[in-house]
């Protein structure tokens, strides 16, 4: 399916005398397959705009269209869009509650209508997915590490099997291991599910690796949706609104300041294709 | 959602004014001794002096009208059952029968007085909600209360307590439209079904705010103690509350209101009574 945002607006508290204007004017397409990043600093906005891809808020001026159809129109079914759209909040094991981890990822498929069955099957296989092992199903949420709390709050959301997988900061307040397996889950779905994914992050070098499509907000509006190797000539525009380009290519560049390497245009995005690179201009 | 933030606990409305300047004991003992006089006054040129004590009151605090006014929203069908039950309810001189309900004299009377009375009371006291921040409440109730403190009254420990409560309400109520969201994007419904299927749909709502509200109530405490907090003893005011002149001149007013209010509002045979129902129970 494909999402699609028509110059939307957002305000907030719009009728007390401080409104925040979160949204301006957005308008982007999302969908067939792709791998997205969303990038900005911090209450640029991401937030907002990912809550309104499922319609948990309501645009304040602008449309949604999914597959062409306003999700804000009369008679629209908003809740089996949030089954295919699946929006997984940041911090999600907040929202764990079931007192053991295989009802608590029912909870989705349940609330699309989905027999008892039905329901388990399809927890089970999401677990499966997130890597959380059979002898832990029957464990209380709370027994486990936040690592894994938090990838079963991704498996309550991968249960409803949704076309288009939003995740908002996944890696937050994880330490690096944890970081490094929720983004290669992050991957792995992508590429075996073929869903479109969309990672919300701070860091540039997480979405760098994986995005086919790089978003970037600033101040509530869309600033840049290109392809990351695009983004990342871009130095200034990123400096300027408090981000940067991936620390491998500002390695590169300090290099060849140095007057090491050449000038070819090499983006390597991950440590070992850099440590290649480097090698290469050695040689 | 917008039903959480319709709740308007706290309401303060920043701005500038001579209201929102003034020391907040002093609209404590202003909404206080203002109740009062709305329960002393019993006369229609009482009542018109109310309102011009109101009319300043608000009038000064540059809180827009119809913010004052959303407050009255909550308690309307109150004033209504006040209006219809001391209308119809009320014996005496038949005015007029209107089926088998007849309006007196008297309840047309005690209706629009009640009823005057009710909408005094509540716009009055909500210039207070407006024009203080909690905290500021609490210290001046705090300050109000301290003669209590001979009696062993835990003063401090109440308005620290108040106070921390305070704080918490726009935070939790934060926690809860984020967890509401994050349980309707896995196909939580909230808004139909019966009273029974409501209440338990709220069970993957409450469990995580509960949890989230021990695990914040535990941090505090922590970070509190970490801080060397030991209770009231000994403990000094960063911004203690000092009077101005324009409190004392608000003092003023409002002890010239109250002799006029008794002077005007109450008829004197009124006032005759009480003086001799309070000899009587002095000797
Ligand atoms: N429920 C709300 N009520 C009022 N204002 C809000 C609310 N949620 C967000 N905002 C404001 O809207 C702006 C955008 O917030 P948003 O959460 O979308 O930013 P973000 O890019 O996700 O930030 P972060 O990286 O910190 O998560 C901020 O200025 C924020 O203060
Ligand atoms: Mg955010």
């Amino acid at each position: 399916m494909t999402l699609e945002f028509d110059h939307v607006n957002c305000i907030y508290d719009a009728e007390t005398n401080q409104p925040v204007k979160a949204l301006s004017d957005v308008s982007l397409t999302i969908g067939g397959g792709e791998f997205i990043g969303l990038i900005g600093h911090t209450g640029s906005g991401k937030s907002t705009l990912m809550q309104h891809a499922n319609g948990l808020l309501k645009p304040t001026g602008g449309r949604i269209l999914a597959d062409g159809t306003d999700i804000w129109s009369r008679d629209y079914d908003r809740r089996s869009l949030r089954a295919r759209v699946g929006l997984v909040f940041q911090y999600p094991e907040h929202q764990l509650f079931e007192t053991d981890v295989l009802t608590d990822v029912c909870f989705g498929p349940k609330n699309l209508g989905k027999s008892a069955k039905d329901a388990e099957a399809l927890a089970k296989e999401a677990l499966e997915q997130v890597g959380i092992d059979k002898s832990q199903f029957a464990l209380s949420p709370f027994e486990l590490s936040g690592g894994q709390k938090r990838r079963v709050a991704i498996a309550g959301v991968l249960s409803m099997q949704p076309e288009i997988l939003i995740l908002d900061e996944p890696t937050a307040g994880l330490d690096p291991r944890g970081r490094k397996e929720i983004l290669s889950l992050v991957k792995r779905l992508h590429r075996e599910k073929g869903i479109t994914v969309v990672l919300v992050s701070h860091s540039m070098e997480d979405v760098a690796r994986f995005a086919d499509r790089i978003l970037v907000m600033d101040h509530g509006a869309l600033l840049l949706n290109e392809s990351p190797a695009s983004i990342f000539s871009r130095r200034e525009t990123l400096q300027q609104i408090g981000l940067n380009i991936p620390e491998t290519l500002l390695l590169l560049d300090e290099l060849r300041r140095a007057g090491l390497g050449t000038d070819d245009p090499a983006m390597p995005l991950t440590p070992e294709d850099t440590a290649e690179v480097i090698l290469s201009w050695l040689q | 959602m917008a039903s959480i933030k319709d709740i308007t606990l706290g309401q303060y409305y920043p701005t500038e004014s001579v209201i929102h300047r003034l020391d907040p004991r002093v609209k404590l003992v202003v909404t206080l001794g203002y109740i009062l006089s709305l329960f002393l006054i019993t006369t229609v040129p009482g009542y018109l002096l109310a309102a011009l004590f109101l009319i300043l009151w608000t009038g000064l605090s540059r809180v827009p009208l119809r913010f004052m006014l959303r407050g009255m929203k909550a308690v309307f069908l109150l004033l209504v059952l006040t209006i219809v039950f001391n209308l119809f309810l009320t014996p005496g001189e038949v005015l007029f029968r209107f089926w088998k309900l007849s309006v007196t004299r008297e309840g047309l009377r005690t209706a629009s007085l009640m009823a005057t009375r009710l909408v005094f009371l509540i716009v009055g006291s909500s210039v207070m909600t407006f024009t203080t921040t909690p905290n500021h409440l609490t210290d001046g109730m705090e300050s109000l209360m301290h003669p209590l403190k001979r009696l062993h009254f835990p003063v401090h420990e109440i308005a620290m307590m108040m106070s921390i409560a305070l704080r918490f309400i726009p935070i939790l109520m934060e926690e809860t439209d984020k967890i509401m969201k994050a349980q309707m994007a896995r196909g939580a419904d909230f808004e139909s079904g019966g009273i029974i299927r409501r209440a338990k749909n709220l069970v993957p709502l409450l469990v995580p705010l509960f949890i989230s509200a021990f695990r914040r109530a535990n941090d505090l405490a922590i970070a509190m103690e970490a801080r060397c907090y030991r209770g009231g003893a000994g403990r000094t005011k960063m911004k203690p509350l000092i009077y101005q002149t324009r409190d004392l001149v608000a003092y003023g007013l409002l002890l010239l209101y109250l002799v006029l209010s008794v002077v005007i509002g109450r008829d004197l045979l009124h006032l005759q009574n009480l003086l001799t129902g309070v000899l009587a129970w002095r000797i």
